[in-house]
């Protein structure tokens, strides 16, 4: 019955179909009822949403494959981190975890030893002023990648709110739950940049931070997917204090080449 | 292929069937995000040994029954008052009260189903699939459609035999 009701039936079973339905009152009631029930279910009316949903749609989309990737990086990382500790701290040798340890630590030194012995041939003494140096210039730059990351994350998330139209995207957000841990990783990062920015004296950009953390600090504090007036609050928020515009032009700024590199285009 | 280009071209069609799994605005929302994020990380590695359409909409079933089976959706008769809010909101013409009860009674009517039904259902019934390619979709045998098919059927007419005309 269920090929015929989906009009899958061969021509030849037709037949038979309709002569048993013909004699069988039960049959050909049941038949009837089902076939009338595949009409009125076709009746539900095609609705879809408007075109400037669908412009919001690829931007929500865009974000949450960005916050998905960064999530993957974290969680890369912290299985590293975890590899790296499962080396020092077995998990089975508590009793044995400090002679272990400590056994760990003598061989990692003599393995240093080793390599400074014969894999430099012995000129690595080098100036301590270099080695000075070239640590303060390594930090710089994990300082100057954690900014990026961090102004690149933020603005991200910041860019799917403020574009959010309770109006014609409805009161929801979109992956709310997403949203907020996002907000709640990026608050936590903060206290940690801020502590290098401090030590690098860049007073602008750490008030930027430190900005960014109370707007994200709202976000990861948000109760409800349709909290409509904390959404609008933090809309507002964002677009007050030209977030979005201090991050583009922190970003810009970081792009350029410093004045005392050489350059190779032709002045005019 | 380009990402951009495969969204523009099927996110109407995987709406309309993450709609019809799930029955709520923001739910078929979540289901199509989801879709198209797995499209995403897997479009290198499309062989095109089926259309891409059939590629997408079978990733939309798995990824509907598979939230199903973690249970995810069952906040999803909390969102009631949001779904009014946008039905609200639509043309003045599905305003009309016969079309508009009629979309309640079935969608009540296909929440009965199972989801295993209910995806059987919507490919075979909104979206022409034939059996054979609904059981391929749904990784199980063409037998199995048909009885999902008539098992959901005989469901929806107990709740909706009183709307089929005589």
């Amino acid at each position: 019955m269920v090929d015929a009701l989906f009009g899958d039936l061969a021509a030849e079973k037709e037949d038979q179909l309709t002569s048993h339905l013909n004699e069988c009152a039960a049959c050909s009631q049941l038949f009837t009822e089902m076939k009338g029930t595949l009409d009125v279910t076709k009746k539900v009316p095609d609705v879809l949403p408007p075109e400037s949903y669908w412009a919001g749609f690829q931007q929500r989309l865009n974000d949450r494959i960005a916050v998905e990737q960064q999530q993957k990086q974290t969680d890369m990382l912290k299985e590293w981190g975890m590899a790296l500790r499962r080396l020092f701290i077995p998990e089975n040798s508590a009793r044995f975890a400090l002679p272990y340890q400590m056994g760990l630590a003598v061989v990692l030194v003599v393995i240093g030893v080793l390599i400074g012995r014969f894999g430099f041939n012995g000129s690595s003494t080098a100036p301590s002023l270099t080695s000075n140096v070239d640590s303060t210039a390594i930090k710089a730059m994990q300082v100057a990648e954690q900014t990026e990351s961090y102004l690149n994350r933020s603005s991200i998330l910041l860019l799917g709110l403020v574009n959010h139209d309770t109006e014609s995207e409805g009161l929801a957000i979109p992956n709310f739950a997403r949203k907020r841990e996002a907000a709640s990783t990026l608050v936590h990062d903060a206290a940690v940049l801020k502590a290098s920015l401090k030590r690098s004296e860049e007073a602008q950009l750490y008030m930027l931070i430190e900005e960014l953390e109370k707007v994200l600090l709202q976000i990861a504090n948000l109760e409800m997917q349709q909290d409509v007036p904390g959404i609008e609050m933090i809309q507002e928020g964002i677009e007050g204090r030209a977030l979005l515009l201090k991050i583009n032009l922190e970003t810009m700024k970081r792009m350029e080449i410093p004045a005392s590199e050489p350059s190779n285009e032709l002045s005019l | 292929m380009r990402f951009r280009d495969v969204v523009d071209e099927h996110q109407r069609g995987v709406y309309r069937l993450a709609l019809q799994l799930t029955g709520h605005h923001q739910d078929a929302e979540d289901l199509m995000q989801d879709v198209f994020i797995k499209v995403h990380a897997k479009l290198d590695s499309f062989r095109g040994e089926a259309s891409i359409k059939s590629w997408i909409y079978r990733i939309t079933v798995n990824t509907y029954l598979n939230k199903r089976r973690k249970k995810a959706l069952l906040f999803m008769k909390l969102r009631d008052d949001f779904d009014n809010t946008l039905t609200d909101a639509r043309s003045n013409t599905e305003r009309d009260a016969e079309s508009n009860s009629i979309r309640e009674h079935v969608h009540k009517a296909l929440e009965l189903l199972s989801p295993k039904e209910r995806s059987a259902f919507a490919l075979r019934h909104y979206n022409e699939y034939s059996v054979k390619e609904v059981a391929q979709a749904l990784e199980v045998a063409e037998g199995t459609v048909k009885s999902l098919l008539f098992r959901a059927v005989k469901k929806l007419r107990k709740q909706l035999v009183f709307l089929v005309e005589e």
